[in-house]
């Protein structure tokens, strides 16, 4: 495999962007400085602590960072040195200093902030080489109110370059795990590399905003003045910023169509394993004090830790996403449940402290909440017995939190969204299952497992966050014993396998019951009859009415028609049964649809060539009579042993019946159903086009009202080919070629239908 | 009009066949292309037991037995280093003349010469007999066929590389058939006196390995002799604290032509990596293997025995487990210290320093077992001193360094000023064995970013070449 170096670059362009400075190394570059405290004083003198405004003020402009920093707007109050040197502090004894009171060369251990300062507020992050484990102040942390580990724990995210196999936690298949937490920090591209500040000029290439011929314009700022202005509304850089999504899925099939409608980390991201909340119930107050936390795939027995629980990690939700390019994408996500008071007053949360004021007093529970809630009568509380799931319940701690001070407190719900970006595999990790999405029940309408308890009298808005369109209801499960939220049927995506338009099914089904009513019914007379009137034939003579062109593309387009509406059940009631599987079924019908084409033209041009096209071409002049003629025929005379009212011959081998039948198949059906599987095939090529004439989600349907019609026009067919001299008669001709016909020198006898 | 047209209609049948199969075929995932030369020989074995009704008198008896139906076997064996102890002439960087180079007369880091010390040291010579010089290397019933060829595990070689007195030598000979890892693993897992004490990824554990231990030998079920491919008893393969240079060397390559790296970025390293480096994240995995060797320790009373700390006989020892390798470079070839050279005790003799450097095209990085050892040397003259160990006057029979190295710089031919002291040395060892399943190799980050296992200043680099670039 020869590197293919243009789509390389971005990567090795990220790459690059790695933090020359090893952490924990001076920085060559930066200048002395001296450390002030908040009253602009040297700290070693003043011994007060130092003041980043003041400190790093000196040179940058920090009121500029501060109104554009989405670290100073979010509440964290990170300051520089939070983020820019290591360890989070500044130092503050004598010795790092020099005579002139400036910071000594080896003790300015500044740099672009590494992973391991993101992950002191932002969730897991773990670069060296003991076994990952969660640390202690994982399972500590308020969550609801604190936003440490948010990341981890919002979604099971963990950064890490390390295998899971090589982990500390307790994993289901973990021998089988052998790849990162995260590719990117395998690949050393740290947090920075993808979240930078917008106006640093090293970073023009990377910005998937900037127009091509900008990347090199002179008049973006310079370094100089970046370092005294930088931005610090960090960018979110997508997947796209670096990869070449259409470069490297060559091998997807419909690859357009999936890079348009599937975020990159929905195949990406096949599952995670880190501690992801799935509930978080503020209402109530743990032994150890703090809200109660249900995660998903993971069920720590009481006192276990997360560490040593056994976890079998989830598989994240698919909802459709708007994307930053404006496209609405398939994106995994993990919906969190949260409980919690509000004052009704003022609508705001009440705090964590407040809460557990309520329950909790300095000693343990409050007696009068154990013997409202202690369902066993052992004087404690069980993790099952912590749940405000009567009124009287919710109305004890109601009465104390407005003891406390809190105005009209009630419970709210909601339903978080949170976007799943991070913990990325690649390579053959990547989920490669069709079915996950191309099946009846698949990933798109999975119930999603809400909490397993709620508060009494509480209920859940649909979820919120993430740009995310969901419609659903939330509904107690009790197989699952939880509360899911059932979703609608999607009807913006029409994904094949898995979207169907039931009214249109059920049509197709009446006419399918219909046909075969009409044949039985037909059929049945036609037996009965047989036996009090004989069927009367003319004297016949063998004639070779079938050429070997005419036999050959009928069958053709026989096998093409039986192999693509079987193929075409498949892929429609994809998870009913399988017999190639999805992408074979696809790729089978798809070949046959080429013969079928290739047959259709040729053949097209074979009749207009020898003038065989005439054959199905009505004659004019008695039409309606030779049509109510044959018609009678079907619905009386051959009840009756009559014989067939339009003669058959070399000249004219179809009766007009059939005639009208198949220029209808031939001009309306058969061009609409190839018009229509074409803009199936050609969505995924000339996407802008399939939707200006409204997306697969008509096209589609009217592909599968076609295929109906043919698969009726089938049965029809194969059951009016019985109605000749015999009941194989017709069958046999249109094998060898002969056929008996009446003597051309008696007309109006015979006819033939197939 | 109607022939050629059914013509054009039987030519798109055959054309949508055709194509119907090339679809098929061409859809279908292609193999993993892998050790692509590695064709498993298939081994007939001979059960031998029906051949040797009678007790034999000695081991030369069973040879002799041997070679009535292998005739050409003894001489086969006689040509090579196996049984000379000394390679094919090499010349050798920094000396003027070639000269043919082996164990017979070069001096290392561990027991530091077999020359005064035949006896114990040929425990693990493939013959008979060789209990001190001269010794006449052209007689065929001395070599020891069944050291490498028996399969009762009992046969135990002692001094002179004769049988341990008790040896059932019938029982031994009707097991005969062709070498299994035991019977390399006697001796190269266990030269030096002890399993581990010279190669790392050389141990006992690679008998009956598990995938982790080593992919080929554990996954694969593959034997040494499957690499070490064997011709008229001339085994392939190189060891380079005894050999210079890769003549007759075997390599990754050899089986895997094209590594299946998917991804081009490795594809990359290969210009500058050996798929050792990778692919053999540490070694003594499971079995600790000796790193630091004090021979100044030696002869004191009052310590206890330890095999793995402290042996009066041999000194003070380090050895450690699942360690991560050094890295250099390596271009094949090393430079050799020859009984004699000049030394300078005060920087650390490189026994066998690999060659090659950032500069140096053909070299790459390889991953080294570096054994370090404080060993005798003369003040005076500046030179290693080979010291006799074993028998009458030996260090290991009177405790005196002095009467040892007498007897040793006389056996071996050098000067001896009488004053000695104790000189830092190091021994390296590339490591190609202990490979491990591929999701078990470096990755990206086990060598670039901050505080890896590379030593990018040491090789030559401005730092780290993700950042400052590779060699150009």
């Amino acid at each position: 495999m020869k590197p293919h170096l243009p789509a390389l670059l971005p990567i090795l362009a990220c790459l690059l962007a790695v933090p020359v400075l090893a952490e924990g190394a001076a920085n060559p570059m930066h200048p002395p400085f001296a450390v002030f405290d908040s009253g602009g004083l040297p700290i070693l003198a003043s011994g007060a602590a130092p003041s980043s405004d003041r400190t790093c003020g000196a040179c940058h402009d920090t009121a500029y960072i501060d109104r554009h920093s989405s670290h100073a707007q979010d509440g964290s109050n990170a300051g520089c040195v939070d983020c820019h040197f290591e360890g989070g502090r500044l130092p503050d004894t004598a010795e790092s200093f020099d005579a002139q009171g400036l910071l000594r060369r080896d003790a300015i251990r500044i740099s672009t902030p590494t992973d391991a300062h993101c992950g002191r507020c932002h969730g897991v992050v773990h670069s060296d080489a003991t076994p990952l484990a969660l640390p202690a102040a994982f399972t500590e942390t308020q969550a609801g109110n604190a936003r440490t580990f948010a990341l981890t724990l919002h979604t099971g995210e963990v950064l890490s370059p390390q295998n899971l196999s090589d982990s500390f936690l307790n994993l289901q298949g973990k021998g089988t795990l052998s790849f990162p937490w995260d590719v990117h920090s395998r690949r050393l591209v740290g947090c920075t590399a993808c979240h930078f500040a917008p106006n640093n000029p090293a970073k023009a290439a990377l910005q998937h905003t900037a127009i091509d011929f900008l990347v090199r314009d002179p008049r973006r700022i310079a370094t100089s003045e970046f370092l005294h202005r930088p931005d610090h509304r960090l960018v979110a850089a997508g997947c796209r910023s670096c990869h070449d999504a259409t470069a490297i899925h060559a091998f997807l099939p419909y690859r357009q169509r999936h890079l348009d409608t599937l975020a990159c980390q929905s195949c990406h991201v096949p599952q995670l394993m880190g501690p992801a909340a799935r509930s978080i119930d503020a209402t109530v107050v743990t032994a150890d004090g703090r809200a109660r936390i249900d995660y998903r795939g993971v069920e720590p027995m009481p006192g276990e830790s997360l560490n040593s629980a056994f976890s079998k990690g989830y598989v994240p939700f698919l909802a459709l996403q708007r994307d930053r390019d404006g496209q609405a994408r398939l994106a995994p996500f993990n919906f969190v449940t949260r409980w919690y008071w509000v004052s009704a007053m003022t609508g705001e949360e009440v705090a964590a402290d407040v809460v557990k004021a309520a329950w909790r007093d300095d000693s343990g529970y409050r007696p009068d909440v154990v013997t409202a809630l202690d369902g066993d009568r052992d004087g404690s509380l069980s993790n099952a017995e912590l749940r405000l799931d009567s009124e009287a319940k919710v109305e004890l701690i109601r009465s104390r939190l407005a003891s406390l001070g809190v105005e009209h407190p009630e419970i709210r719900g909601a339903i978080d969204a949170f976007p799943i970006q991070h913990g990325i595999v690649a390579g053959t990790w990547v989920r490669r299952d069709c079915d996950d999405c191309h099946a009846e029940n698949s990933r798109l309408n999975a119930d999603i497992r809400l909490a397993a308890v709620a508060p009494f009298g509480a209920n859940l808005p649909p979820p919120t966050g993430g740009g995310l369109r969901l419609e659903g209801a939330v509904v107690w499960d009790a197989s699952a014993r939880s509360w899911v939220l059932r979703r609608d049927a999607s009807t913006s995506l029409y994904v094949f396998g898995h979207s169907r338009l039931a009214w249109m099914d059920r049509m197709g089904w009446l006419a399918l019951a219909a046909v075969l009513v009409g044949i039985a019914v037909h059929g049945g007379l036609r037996i009965r009859a047989s036996r009090r009137h004989r069927p009367v034939h003319a004297p016949g003579k063998r004639i070779y009415l079938y050429s070997g062109v005419e036999r050959l593309w009928h069958w053709l387009m026989a096998t093409s028609v039986l192999v693509l509406v079987g193929t075409g059940f498949e892929v429609h009631f994809h998870g009913h049964f399988g017999l190639l599987g999805l992408p074979v079924a696809i790729q089978v019908h798809n070949f046959f649809a080429g013969v079928l084409l290739v047959n259709a033209f040729l053949s097209l041009f074979y009749h207009l060539a020898s003038q065989a096209i005439r054959q199905f071409l009505p004659r004019t002049d008695n039409l309606a009579g030779e049509l109510r003629a044959q018609a009678t025929y079907y619905l009386r005379g051959i009840f009756l042993g009559q014989p067939h009212p339009t003669p058959k011959s070399r000249e004219r081998k179809l009766n007009p019946l059939q005639q009208l039948t198949y220029l209808a198949l031939l001009n309306v059906l058969f061009p609409f159903q190839v018009l229509s599987g074409v803009l199936i095939w050609g969505a995924s090529r000339w996407p802008d086009f399939a939707t200006s004439i409204g997306g697969l989600t008509l096209i589609g349907p009217l592909h599968n009202l076609g295929s109906w019609l043919f698969l009726s026009f089938l049965l029809l067919h194969l059951y009016l080919t019985t109605t000749g001299r015999t009941v194989f008669s017709n069958v046999a001709a249109m094998i060898d070629g002969w056929e008996e016909v009446d003597v051309v020198d008696a007309p109006a006898k015979d006819g033939t239908h197939g | 009009m109607g022939i050629q047209l059914k013509q054009a209609w039987i030519a798109v049948v055959v054309g949508v066949g055709v194509a119907a199969g090339v679809y098929v075929v061409s859809s279908r995932a292609p193999a993993l292309a892998g050790a692509a030369e590695f064709d498993r020989p298939v081994r007939v074995h001979l059960d031998h037991a029906a051949y040797f009704a009678a007790p034999f008198a000695s081991p030369q008896a069973v040879t002799r037995a041997c070679l009535k139906c292998h005739p050409q076997a003894a001489a086969d064996m006689m040509r090579t280093a196996h049984w000379q102890w000394l390679g094919q002439e090499v010349s050798i960087p920094g000396h003027a003349k070639p000269q043919r180079i082996g164990k017979k007369n070069l001096l290392n880091n561990f027991c530091l010469t077999t020359v005064g010390n035949r006896a114990s040291c040929t425990k693990c010579h493939v013959g008979y007999g060789w209990v001190a010089d001269p010794y006449d290397f052209s007689r065929g019933e001395n070599v020891d066929c069944l050291v490498c060829h028996e399969r009762t595990g009992a046969y135990v070689k002692g001094e002179g590389g004769l049988p341990v007195n008790g040896t059932d030598l019938r029982a031994t000979a009707r097991s005969v058939g062709f070498p299994k890892r035991e019977n390399c693993s006697v001796c190269h897992s266990y030269g030096g006196g002890g399993q581990g004490v010279k190669h790392g990824d050389l141990d006992s554990s690679l008998e009956n390995p598990t995938r982790d231990d080593d992919v080929h030998m554990g996954q694969y079920g593959l034997l040494c002799i499957d690499c070490h491919r064997t011709k008229r008893h001339e085994i392939a393969g190189r060891a380079f604290s005894v050999s210079v240079n890769s003549d007759g060397a075997i390599g990754c390559r050899d089986c895997h032509k094209a590594p299946p790296h998917r991804d081009p970025r490795i594809e990359r390293h290969l210009a500058a990596v050996a798929c050792q480096t990778c692919h053999i994240p540490t070694y003594a995995r499971k079995l600790p293997t000796k790193t630091f060797w004090d021979w100044s320790k030696g002869g004191d009373e009052t310590r206890s025995d330890d095999p793995h700390k402290y042996l009066k006989i041999k000194g003070e020892f380090v050895y450690d487990h699942d360690i991560v390798p050094e890295y250099g470079w390596f271009d094949g070839t090393v430079e050799r210290y020859m009984v004699g050279d000049p030394m300078d005790p005060a920087v650390v003799t490189d026994i066998n320093r690999p060659r090659g450097s950032l500069r140096d095209a053909k070299a790459q990085i390889w991953p080294f077992k570096v054994h370090r050892a404080l060993q005798p040397y003369d003040r005076k003259l500046r030179t290693l001193l080979p010291p006799v160990l074993s028998g009458e006057g030996g260090f290991w029979h009177d405790f005196d360094w002095d009467k040892a190295l007498r007897l040793g710089a006389a056996a071996s031919g050098v000067a001896f000023s009488g004053e000695f002291g104790f000189a830092k040395t190091a021994m390296y060892w590339p490591l190609s064995h202990m490979v491990t399943p591929k999701e078990k190799a470096l990755t990206c980050n086990d060598c670039h970013g901050n505080q890896t296992r590379m030593d990018w200043k040491a090789l030559g680099y401005d730092g780290d070449p993700l950042v400052v670039g590779g060699r150009r």
